[in-house]
C-alpha cells in the first residue's frame, strides 16, 4: 500500500518497497489513479468507421467500415510533439493533437466480405497469443420454421453461408476460413462461440451442434471433434454399419442421450428406499421425458481443455435475446469421456452458490494470458461482492434473483475489457452509465465520473461523450454511446450516436 | 608555555578528579578520545594479520575472536545445521511427487457434486450423510475476510 497519494512520492516508494509476495502487480496497478485520461478532444476527425474494439493486449484497434464488407485495423500510439524554447505545462496542444492519426497509425483495410454478404459488426475474437483475429460474416437471414431433413430443428432461422475468417493482424493476410451453410449461429457480441487458449468453440443452433476447432500456429483452422448428433468420433461408422438403423429413426443425438442417462441415474439413485423408486422415476423423469428431450442447446463454453458448460433450454428461447427468465438447464459435459459431469436447474442453490464463490472460474482464460487475471468480479473484489448481495437483499424473490444471475452463464468470452480504470479496487463509477462490458448503453447529458476509492470524494476523471456543447438539437434525441478503453493506456475513444445525425467521437486522454 | 607531559599530567588529575566524582558509567569527551588514540596506538604496534588489518576499532578485544581467514578452509562446504525430526507422524509417503491438480476448483465442485448425485442412496447411508467429510475443518463464513 503505497503511504502517498503523490505520483512523486510514490515513485520514490516504488524504489525501496518490497510488495507481498505475489501481488506486485496489484500494487502497482494503483499508479493509474494517478495516471488517468484528463483531457478530452470532442469530436475528433476521424475516419467514418465503426470502431469495433481494442484487442486485448492493446495493440491493434479494430473498425469495420460503414458498409460492413472491409476490415480496418489500426495501431494505437502517442501523440508526439515539440516545442521551442520553454514549454510551460499550461501550453495549448498543438492543432496536431485534433487528428486522429496522431493516435492511431493506419495499418491495412483489407475487405473480408463480398458482394452479399456483411461482417457482423459484433463478433470479434482475438487470439493472443498468435495475434490473430477471428471474424464473422454472413449472408442475409431467412426466418425458415419448417424442419429440413437432414437434421435441422425448426424454430430456429437459416442463414445461407456464415464464414468465419481467421485474420493475421500484423499485416491483413486472411490465413483461414471456415463456412458454414444453412446454418444459424449467435453472431451478437460473439455469443455463439467461445475461445479458450487455442480451442475455439461454435455452437451451431439449427443442427443441435457444437463444432470444436483449433487454431494452430500456421494460422488452420482444424476440426476436431464435433458434439451433438454423434459424441465419440467413431459412433457415426459404428451406427451407419449396423444397418438396422433407417434414417430419421428413433436414435436421440448422442448429446442428447447422455443427459437423459444421467438424469436417469440421478433421479435413480435420489430415492433410498428401493420399493418407492420406479414410482419417483415415474414421477420425476418419465413424467418430464418429453421435455427432456425437446431441450436444445443455447449456449457452450469452455471450463478447461476437456469440460465444456452447456445451456440447455426451449426451442423459444435460443435465439431471442429477450431475457426472459423461463427453465434453463447447465450440463458439464466432458469431450474425452464423452460423460455428462453435473446436470443444474438454473434455479438451483448450488450452482448458485458456485456462481458467488467461483465466478472467476466461468471466465476460463488459459493462465498465461496476464490481463484477464485482474478483471474485477465479485469473486475477487469485495466491492462488487458488497454490491452483488445488496442486489440480493433488494430482490424479491431468491429464485427470481438466481435466475437472473444465471442469465450470464455460461460467460460470454473477451466481453470485459480488462483496463485498469474498471478495477472496482481502484475506482467507482456508475455501472448503468459504463462498466467493462462492451454494449451500447443510453448516453446521458452529465458526465461520466470516476472517482478513485481511496479517497471518496475526489473525481479522478470524467468522461462525456457526446459534443462539448451537448449536440445541436440540444439533447433530446435520443442517444445511444460506447466505449472503448485501451486495455493499459491512458486513452479512451467514446462514440456516440445520434438517430439520423453523424456519429461523434471523442478521444480522452492523459496530456 | 606548559610542556606536554606537564600538561598531560594536568590532565590525568583532572580526569582522576572528575572520575571520583562521576558515575562509572560515565565518561566525559576527553577520556573517550584518550582511549581512541591509545587504541589506534595499540593496533599499530600489534601488527598482526587480523581480519580488519590495520582498522581503528573502539575496542582492540573486539574481533580478537576472529582468527584470519584459513586459506584451506571454504566457507561454501561447510554443511549448514541440520534438522533432525523428533517424531515420525509428519513423514511424507515414499515417492512422493507434488503437482498441480490439472482441474480446476469449480470442475471439482462439479464433480463431487457428481458424485454425491449418483451415489445410490440407502436408508442408513442418509444418517452416514451428515457426517462432513472432513470432520475437523470448518467451513469458512463468506465474508470472513472483508
Amino acid at each position: 500500500m503505497f503511504r502517498s497519494n503523490n505520483l512523486t512520492a510514490r515513485i520514490f516508494e516504488r524504489q525501496i518497497l518490497t510488495p507481498r509476495p505475489g501481488t506486485s502487480i496489484n500494487l502497482f496497478r494503483h499508479f493509474y489513479e494517478n495516471v488517468c485520461p484528463s483531457h478530452t478532444v470532442h469530436d475528433i476527425d476521424c475516419p467514418d468507421l465503426s470502431f469495433r474494439k481494442f484487442t486485448d493486449d492493446g495493440q491493434f484497434l479494430i473498425g469495420f467500415s460503414r458498409n460492413h464488407q472491409d476490415l480496418v485495423v489500426y495501431r494505437p500510439s502517442w501523440l508526439n510533439y515539440s516545442c521551442k524554447g520553454e514549454c510551460p505545462y499550461s501550453l495549448d496542444l498543438p492543432p496536431k493533437a485534433r487528428r486522429f492519426d496522431s493516435f492511431f497509425r493506419h495499418l491495412f483495410t483489407i475487405s473480408l466480405a463480398s458482394a452479399n454478404e456483411f461482417i457482423c459488426k459484433d463478433f470479434f475474437l482475438y487470439v493472443d497469443p498468435y495475434r490473430f483475429g477471428l471474424f464473422a460474416t454472413s449472408t442475409a437471414q431467412v426466418n425458415d420454421n419448417a424442419a429440413s431433413a437432414d437434421g435441422a430443428i425448426h424454430g430456429v432461422p437459416s442463414i445461407e453461408k456464415i464464414t468465419f475468417h481467421l485474420v493475421r493482424l500484423d499485416d491483413g493476410v486472411v490465413l483461414d476460413e471456415k463456412a458454414f451453410y444453412n446454418d444459424f449461429v449467435n453472431l451478437a457480441h460473439s455469443t455463439g462461440a467461445f475461445l479458450y487458449d487455442d480451442l475455439l468453440c461454435i455452437v451451431s443452433l439449427r443442427y443441435q451442434t457444437i463444432h470444436i476447432l483449433q487454431i494452430r500456429e500456421s494460422g488452420n483452422l482444424v476440426e476436431v471433434r464435433r458434439i451433438g448428433p454423434y459424441c465419440q468420433e467413431d459412433d457415426e461408422l459404428f451406427l451407419q454399419s449396423h444397418a438396422q438403423v433407417s434414417p430419421g429413426s428413433s436414435f436421440l443425438p448422442g448429446i442428447k442421450q447422455r443427459l437423459l442417462s444421467f438424469i436417469f441415474r440421478k433421479t435413480w439413485n435420489e430415492e433410498a428406499d428401493q420399493s418407492m423408486r420406479v414410482q419417483h422415476l415415474k414421477k420425476k423423469f418419465y413424467f418430464h421425458f418429453q421435455d427432456y428431450v425437446d431441450l436444445i442447446i443455447w449456449k457452450a463454453q469452455f471450463l478447461d481443455r476437456h469440460h465444456l458448460l452447456i445451456k440447455f433450454g426451449s426451442v423459444d428461447g435460443g435465439v431471442s435475446r429477450n431475457t426472459d427468465q423461463g427453465l434453463s438447464f447447465f450440463a458439464v459435459y466432458n469431450m474425452e469421456t464423452t460423460e455428462v459431469v453435473t446436470f443444474y436447474q438454473n434455479s438451483s442453490e448450488e450452482m448458485y452458490s458456485f456462481f458467488e464463490r467461483f465466478y472467476d472460474f466461468f471466465n476460463s482464460v488459459s493462465r498465461n494470458t496476464l490481463h484477464a487475471q485482474y478483471i474485477s468480479s465479485h469473486t475477487n473484489n469485495s466491492h462488487a461482492l458488497n454490491q452483488l448481495l445488496n442486489i440480493k437483499s433488494k430482490s424479491g424473490g431468491f429464485s427470481q434473483f438466481v435466475k437472473k444471475m444465471m442469465l450470464t452463464i455460461p460467460y460470454t468470452c473477451q466481453s470485459h475489457s480488462p483496463s485498469p480504470y474498471f478495477d472496482l479496487s481502484l475506482f467507482r463509477y456508475d455501472d448503468k452509465l459504463i462498466s467493462a462490458i462492451d454494449r451500447h448503453r443510453h448516453s446521458t447529458e452529465h458526465p461520466i465520473k470516476f472517482i478513485s476509492l481511496r479517497q471518496p470524494n475526489v473525481v479522478k476523471f470524467k468522461i462525456k461523450p457526446g459534443a462539448e456543447g451537448g449536440g445541436p438539437d440540444g439533447g433530446r434525441a435520443k442517444k445511444v454511446s460506447s466505449f472503448l478503453f485501451h486495455p493499459y493506456l491512458p486513452l479512451v475513444l467514446s462514440i456516440q450516436q445520434t438517430y439520423m445525425q453523424p456519429t461523434v467521437v471523442n478521444l480522452h486522454f492523459k496530456r | 608555555m606548559a610542556t606536554r607531559p606537564q600538561i598531560a599530567a594536568e590532565k590525568k588529575k583532572k580526569i582522576e578528579i572528575t572520575n571520583k566524582t562521576r558515575h562509572p558509567y560515565q565518561t566525559n569527551n576527553a577520556t573517550k578520545l584518550s582511549h581512541k588514540v591509545r587504541e589506534i596506538e595499540i593496533e599499530r604496534e600489534r601488527e598482526m594479520g587480523s581480519l580488519l588489518g590495520d582498522w581503528p576499532s573502539f575496542d582492540p578485544h573486539n574481533f580478537s575472536q576472529l582468527r584470519p581467514a584459513d586459506p584451506t578452509a571454504q566457507p561454501s562446504k561447510l554443511t549448514p545445521v541440520t534438522y533432525h525430526p523428533t517424531h515420525n507422524r509428519t513423514i511424507p509417503p515414499p515417492n512422493q511427487v507434488i503437482t498441480t491438480e490439472s482441474k480446476n476448483i469449480l470442475l471439482r465442485q462439479f464433480y463431487q457434486k457428481s458424485e454425491e448425485q449418483l451415489r445410490p442412496k440407502t436408508k442408513r447411508a442418509a444418517s452416514e450423510s451428515l457426517m462432513p467429510e472432513h470432520s475437523c475443518k470448518q467451513p469458512r463464513g463468506l465474508n470472513s475476510d472483508a
